[in-house]
């Protein structure tokens, strides 16, 4: 033997043990069936991820290149999801209309859900509609000048659509803006820990039930991207699903960059709302020229 | 799998398949889940060698696209990804060395007659084998036991490495010096 065999004859090992390889075998067809998202430059998915092939294209697209000595398999990391999702969002069409109008339902249960609606006109004006109006579309008798909210803070339109476009600059600006308010939880006043939660809520709140443009929206989606502990949910009715910081939850559709649920809502009067449903609460928001009667 | 009664599916044939016929990736196992599983097995302890040979597949699956039947083979790449993988447990494979080196009694191989007495002789050099093998670079060590473990020739070992086959040559050479001591014939002799 040359030393190559005596090596090998030192080394060698047995065939596998047949539960080894029937592991091994599971686990692949489970993958192959599975269809987890991954990394590939030919830009098509495995059938089954869920995604859309819009999707799909936008997920190829602003990923980086697999590393060729690359982790072991994983799917997309929460973060890349929201880094998509941003892509998405700064690609949007903004829509146009007279009214921003945000309608929240949230179930309760399998068969019963609510609805919150409530329509925001530029100038202050501003309408609503759920079970406190009786389901009738009723105007607010303040007109607000700020009568955009993030939490506990109030924006004009202009303002909101002049925020920073850098994550690190948004977030300074959300946390400066709520130093200066006036903001108080029923314990009083806000604590350090309640303004950085209230940031947080910030950035939920201007992704999915703000009117702003496509580029601070994709910069929030990035600030948010930022936080540690963003874990990917997998596939859920209305895209994406995402796990946040402090218990918060999101539906994101990475192809569009919409927000379709979410576990937390700042409200029309910048208070913020936690949905018990742990699927969250569907949101639609968009710009409309229609007030219902 | 899809093939015509009595055709033998070539590697070549099911590697130019895989992008579009992801069900086939269970014959790409089924065909060298052995080998991998034999080569990480003679790097590392068996539970680590296990997951590693898992791995492979389900790495290999996820980028079954990148694949390039033109570049070489299925079973050459796969090693490659295997040798990332134990690239990534450097830890553990120095523990297995240190735990190879300290054993005074070396288990016995099965099979035949003549490999019987070749494997049990060259078991006894397990312990000083394990010592040198964990002094070599990675580099060498890689190419070495593609080599002696996965017997693959110095073609394929550049292309599993990404790695020129001079440079393959060259760390296949300082390895084989440095364990030459050990690996002389007269130590197989008792």
């Amino acid at each position: 033997m040359n030393d190559l065999q005596t090596l090998r004859a030192a080394l060698a090992v047995d065939e596998p043990p047949q539960d080894v390889v029937d592991r091994s075998r599971h686990r692949l067809q489970n993958r192959i069936r599975g269809g987890r998202v991954s990394r590939r430059r030919t830009g098509r998915l495995i059938a089954g991820a869920g995604l859309t092939a819009a999707a799909a294209a936008v997920a190829i697209a602003v990923m980086p290149a697999a590393p060729v000595d690359g982790p072991a398999v994983r799917t997309i990391s929460g973060q890349e999801v929201l880094l998509v999702a941003a892509t998405a969002a700064e690609r949007s069409p903004e829509g146009s209309g007279t009214y921003w109008h945000v309608k929240v339902t949230v179930a309760h249960g399998v068969a019963a859900s609510s609805e919150y609606e409530y329509w925001i006109k530029p100038d202050g004006q501003s309408w609503m509609r759920g079970a406190k109006t009786g389901g009738k579309v009723t105007p607010l008798k303040e007109h607000s000048a700020n009568p955009f909210s993030l939490v506990a803070v109030d924006l004009t339109l202009e303002q909101l659509r002049t925020l920073p476009t850098a994550p690190d600059a948004l977030k300074a600006w959300i946390a400066e803006a709520l130093e200066r308010s006036d903001a108080r939880t029923s314990a009083g006043e806000f604590t350090a820990s309640d303004r950085e939660q209230a940031g947080f809520q910030s950035l939920i709140s201007l992704v999915s039930t703000l009117p702003a443009t496509p580029e601070v929206r994709a910069t929030a989606f990035r600030a948010i991207a930022g936080y540690p502990g963003v874990e990917n949910l997998g596939t859920v009715p209305g895209g994406l699903g995402l796990s946040l910081p402090n218990g918060e939850r999101l539906v994101v559709d990475p192809a569009t960059g919409r927000v379709n649920r979410t576990s937390v809502f700042v409200t029309m009067d910048g208070a913020v709302a936690k949905v018990a449903d742990p699927a969250g609460a569907t949101i639609n928001a968009e710009w409309t020229d229609t007030l219902p009667a | 799998m899809r093939v015509g009664t009595g055709q033998q599916v070539t590697d070549a044939d099911l590697a130019a398949r895989l992008p579009q016929d992801p069900e086939l990736f269970t014959e790409v196992h089924d065909r060298y889940f052995a080998a991998i599983y034999r080569y990480a097995a003679g790097r590392l302890d068996a539970q680590t060698a296990e997951d590693i040979a898992a791995e492979t597949f389900l790495v290999a699956f996820d980028r079954r696209g990148t694949f390039d039947a033109e570049r070489g083979e299925v079973r050459v790449w796969l090693f490659g990804i295997a040798t990332n993988l134990v690239a990534r447990h450097r830890r553990r494979e120095a523990r297995h060395y240190r735990a190879l080196a300290r054993a005074s009694v070396a288990p016995v191989a099965e099979g035949h007659e003549s490999r019987v007495v070749a494997s049990v002789a060259a078991r006894r050099l397990l312990p000083q084998l394990a010592k040198a093998l964990s002094r070599l670079s990675a580099g060498e060590r890689d190419v070495l036991l593609l080599v002696a473990l996965g017997q693959l020739g110095y073609e394929e070992v550049a292309a599993a490495l990404g790695i020129s086959s001079g440079t393959v040559g060259s760390r296949l050479s300082r390895a084989r010096k440095k364990l030459n001591s050990i690996l002389t014939p007269e130590a197989l002799d008792e």
